[in-house]
């Protein structure tokens, strides 16, 4: 070994020197966002090139003795120590004092050195590790070897991704290994400490080291609700393949018991697809503790340029299992699910679409006969629009269904509906005159009531005229330049009368009034009731543009139905009508920089006797700029057809990063009708780049006799150790309008 | 008050012909061809000739539940559909940066008539892929003048 | 050991001090040493026979010829002093030292034929940094 007189002079290689001149601007793997870290320099022989203050050759033994501040530096590799022997023979170097080795993305400080630069191997005692590149992580080892290029081993460990200073989380374990290759980790007889708290011992664990997708646990959810009680999902995630992977969410409940969650999806050029399933095999909330669950399949391809595939079907155990188990709104408020298959072949200048299609109810409060039709199968055959040279077009299509119920009658029905037209578009305006034939013959297996017949059918020709002029002029709007429009539109419809009352009602709704509605070819959806009519819809529609970028900053619209005759053909009994519709208002405009509001309104001048002037009323304020700060006012009202579907709420959407990576999140449903809390959400986002805490509260209506449901949730992650993107983000972006978890 | 008759077409004679890139694949693009015929506008599926290119970027649509009963089902849902666009020049310069369009409307569906209401959700879709298109229209309209 | 030949454009010999001054393209032979200098003064024993040889260039040049399993050394350096007694050359300024194909640099470098020991550096009592450039044998 070395010998000679030991200066104890300032040691540069302590930890200082492992952080020198690297950031930390990120913590665990890098994320995708910032593009590739530098690669390892790959050169064919490069030269070992060594300074110190002094070198002792001898050459019979071919080992040089090296002391004082001694730089050895080959290919992409460096080596810092002050006593250092190196074996010219073997190429190994033997360092007695503190020791510094740097690598791509690796950097370790220790004693007793061990290393071969030719071999880019070697070890050392007592060190700490510090990561860099595709991974920021740290953390100290008795022993640490480096086996090849981008493999190293530690053991008797501590690694975290926190940044120099703060060891709010560590892994201690007994061995771990660092394969950047591979871009795992994996540590074994592990444990977690958070802050002074063990929190988790496991004997092994694999965890991802850069940006790639590997299998390993993502973060878990704890929480409390008052529908399952203590609950907690710890979702492990296998990435099978390139384009295949599926998670598996165990989670346990302690008023239902465990269920097991599971997701798997595949994407390739020509398809994808994807399964989720949950099941619970003993439910303890009920009294039969029986099995209980869902499954829901979606699959999309594109076998043939003509051929497209669409499949969607959702299967719940029973009716009240969402209400149980959904943990928001969107899924717990459904009333019918669907199941649906469709195949479409695209021809030249037409397409074909077979759909089966049927629905499983789940509100038990909806009676037998208001249940959806299922069809079982539909063919629509849909002609593309033929345009001749001259401009005028040609268009319409064909379709059979069967119409499945089991409590309704049912019923085959062929019905066609082509057109034609002659649409003039200019800058100026457009004037688009077209005439249609609405046909359709029915087959029932019942009459719709005792006596009626049961091959009804119609043949309804339709005519309309849709006449728009565009005017404008510059203006100035609040010290902007801006150029405003003026768009009156004339939409006039005339469709003789027939007598619809035997056909039975499969897919026909009234449309609800609205605006955009007013320009309507047919006042009811579906095929099963073509309105007669005889009326001229006034439109107005101002817009206000900035000139610059041609962003609309106003845009106001009126609109109102002259009734020439009275609609005969109505699906509920009402008196007869007044000669005008309500008046339908729309307005969006972008007040300041960030803020927008909407507002669509409804008034009707002379309302039926119990009916009330005001019919719809939406009026929504947000404010969304471009550091994810959204704020969201709503308030709707809507008379509805009746008191059951009559709504006035009060919706707030907010979601707030505050200073310190603090972000806050909520939102609010008030039923000003009911005054009661339809949906309440409050959550709050902290942490620190290695570590982040969501923390969500959510109380919610989902049960027609229970007390609203209300949950708290909490998710811990620890950035390294579990992957990122999980529920909560896809939860609260639809929950608040405007949040997109980046 | 000011108010003249807007000028014989929306773009610009010289810009033509117009190509829609990706042509039908998506609902914009279906929009904005469909928002061409009988106007001025001539459209190319040539990229060589075209000289404004008109690219969607992505897009996107949504729901979520804006309005329940006291039993807490959906009376009242929120669409929404989201694209962002760019538009190129014939030798590729930006004419209009990418550059995202948001609507929103409200939709009153109790989720009982499920086949009527389906097809009301589709036409407030394709309202919105129409209003989007003429956004998209306008958007370049004002830059290229 | 082997007998020193000195080749010279112009010879001084200064009997008193034993000292002989050689200049002018001076060549230095000795066995499988050769030295090339512009300026060389050996140091005499009273038998005559070379003490010290020390020798000036721009720089001057030593080449040891490779034999057996020694690989060839060469040096360079602005000054070097061969001390034929203890049979160790130093090097000073600008000194460099070619091992095979190893180059050692510093401002002053001794090399020790007997013991064959190679200080640089502080050992040397040089007072700049020594640099080592390896190419590794494949």
């Amino acid at each position: 070994a070395a010998t000679g007189d030991e200066t104890s002079i300032a040691l540069p290689h302590d930890a200082t020197r492992l952080y020198r001149n690297l950031d930390w601007s990120f913590c665990g793997p890098r994320p995708a966002g910032l593009g590739p870290a530098p690669a390892p320099l790959v050169l064919d022989e490069p030269l070992l090139v060594v300074d110190a203050d002094d070198a002792q050759y001898d050459q019979d033994t071919e080992r040089v003795t090296l002391r004082g501040r001694i730089e050895a530096e080959r290919g992409d590799q460096r080596l810092e120590s002050d006593i250092l022997v190196y074996d010219r023979r073997t190429g190994e170097m033997t360092a007695a004092g503190r020791t510094f080795v740097e690598q791509t993305g690796l950097r370790l400080v220790g004693d007793r050195a061990r290393w071969n630069l030719d071999r880019q191997e070697g070890r050392l005692a007592d060190a700490q590790y510090r990561f860099s590149g595709d991974l920021n992580a740290r953390g100290t080892a008795v022993e640490a070897e480096v086996v090849a290029p981008r493999l190293s081993r530690y053991r008797d460990i501590t690694y975290t991704t926190c940044p120099p200073g703060y060891s709010d989380w560590s892994l201690i374990a007994r061995t771990l290994t660092i394969d950047q290759e591979a871009g795992v980790g994996t540590a074994r007889h592990a444990r977690l400490r958070v802050g002074p708290w063990p929190v988790l011992y496991t004997p092994y664990l694999r965890f991802p080291i850069d940006g790639r997708r590997h299998s390993g646990f993502l973060v878990p959810t704890i929480g409390n609700s008052t529908t399952t009680g203590f609950d907690v999902t710890t979702p492990y995630y296998f990435n099978i393949a390139p384009a295949m992977d599926a998670t598996l969410s165990p989670r346990y409940m302690s008023r239902r018991g465990l269920m097991l969650g599971g997701e798997w999806r595949f994407l390739t050029r020509r398809q994808s697809g994807e399964i989720y399933g949950e099941w619970l095999p003993r439910d303890q909330g009920t009294r039969d503790k029986g099995s209980r669950g869902l499954i829901q399949i979606s699959h999309q391809s594109a076998p043939g340029r003509r051929w497209r595939t669409d499949l969607d079907l959702n299967q719940v155990s029973d009716a009240r299992y969402l209400e149980d188990f959904g943990n928001r709104l969107d899924v717990t408020s459904v009333r019918n699910i669907e199941r649906r298959g469709d195949l479409l072949y695209i021809g030249d200048g037409w397409r074909l679409l077979t759909r089966l299609q049927a629905f499983q109810t789940v509100d038990d409060g909806l009676p037998a006969a208001d249940r959806p039709y299922g069809r079982l199968p539909q063919w629509l055959l849909d002609l593309d629009t033929w345009r001749h040279p001259s401009g005028f077009e040609v268009g319409g299509d064909l379709e059979y269904v069967y119409f499945a119920h089991d409590d309704r009658e049912q019923g085959h029905r062929v019905a066609l509906a082509p057109f034609m037209r002659y649409p003039l578009r200019r800058g100026y305006g457009h004037l688009i005159p077209q005439a249609r034939l609405f046909g359709a013959g029915y087959s029932l297996s019942a009459p719709r009531e005792p006596g009626a017949s049961t091959s009804p059918g119609y043949l309804v020709p339709r005519f309309s005229l849709d006449g728009q002029l565009n005017f404008e002029r510059t203006l100035q709007w609040f010290g902007a330049p801006a150029l405003q429009t003026l768009e009156p539109r004339l939409f006039y419809l005339y469709s003789p009368y027939h007598d619809q009352d035997d056909i039975p009602l499969f897919d026909t709704t009234e449309l609800s009034f609205g605006f955009s509605n007013l320009f309507r070819e047919n006042r009811f959806t579906g095929r099963d009731r073509i309105g007669d009519a005889n009326q001229l819809t006034l439109g107005l529609t101002s817009r206000t543009l900035d000139d610059r970028d041609g962003d609309e900053r106003l845009r106001v619209s009126l609109g109102q139905i002259l009734y020439f005759d009275q609609p005969q053909v109505r699906l509920t009994e009402t008196t007869r009508g007044p000669r005008t519709s309500a008046i339908a208002g729309e307005l969006a405009a972008r007040l300041w920089a960030n803020w927008t509001a909407r507002a669509s309104v409804q008034w009707d001048p002379n309302p039926a006797a119990d009916g009330a002037q005001w019919e719809k009323r939406v009026v929504q304020l947000q404010y969304q700029d471009a550091h994810d700060r959204v704020l969201n006012l709503g308030y709707r009202f809507d008379l509805g057809t009746s008191p059951d579907t009559r709504y006035e709420d009060a919706d707030l959407g907010i979601r707030w990063p505050v200073a310190g990576g603090v972000e806050v999140v909520g939102r609010w449903l008030y039923s000003l009708l009911h005054e009661e809390t339809m949906e309440a959400l409050a959550g709050i986002e902290f942490g620190r780049c290695c570590w982040r805490v969501r923390l969500v509260g959510h109380r919610f209506k989902n049960a027609p006799e229970r007390p609203a449901t209300s949950s708290i949730m909490l998710q811990f992650e620890l950035a390294g150790l579990g992957q990122l993107g999980h529920p909560i983000d896809q939860f609260l972006e639809r929950e608040i309008y405007g949040y997109r978890s980046d | 008050c000011g108010f003249q008759l807007r000028g014989t077409d929306m773009l610009p004679p010289e810009l033509n012909p117009l190509l829609i890139e990706g042509g039908g694949a998506t609902a914009l693009g279906r929009a904005l061809i469909a928002r061409i015929p009988g106007s001025q506008i001539r459209l190319t599926e040539d990229p060589a000739e075209a000289q404004v290119r008109i690219r969607v970027l992505d897009e996107g649509r949504g729901s979520r539940v804006v309005a329940v009963d006291r039993q807490g089902k959906v009376l009242a849902y929120e669409l929404r559909f989201r694209a962002t666009f760019e538009a190129l020049g014939a030798d590729g310069q930006v004419l209009v940066p990418p550059q995202s369009i948001d609507l929103v409307r409200t939709f009153d569906d109790p989720d009982i008539e499920v086949l009527g209401k389906q097809e009301e959700a589709e036409m407030i879709f394709a309202d919105l892929h129409d209003d989007a298109a003429d956004r998209v229209l306008l958007r370049l309209r004002a830059a290229l003048r | 050991d082997d007998p020193i030949q000195i080749e010279a454009d112009s010879v001084q010999f200064d009997d008193q001090l034993a000292l002989s001054l050689y200049q002018g393209q001076v060549l230095v032979e000795q066995g499988r040493l050769r030295i090339e200098a512009d300026r060389v003064e050996v140091q005499h024993r009273p038998d005559r026979r070379p003490e010290r040889i020390t020798a000036w260039g721009d720089p001057a040049i030593l080449v040891q010829r490779a034999e057996g399993d020694a690989p060839e050394q060469r040096a360079e350096a602005r000054q070097m002093t061969y001390d034929v007694t203890r049979d160790e050359i130093s090097l000073i300024d600008r000194a460099v030292l070619y091992q095979g194909q190893d180059r050692f640099s510093s401002d002053r470098i001794l090399f020790n034929r007997a013991t064959s020991q190679i200080k640089a550096g502080t050992s040397a009592n040089g007072t700049e940094r020594v640099r080592i450039e390896i190419t590794p044998t494949p």
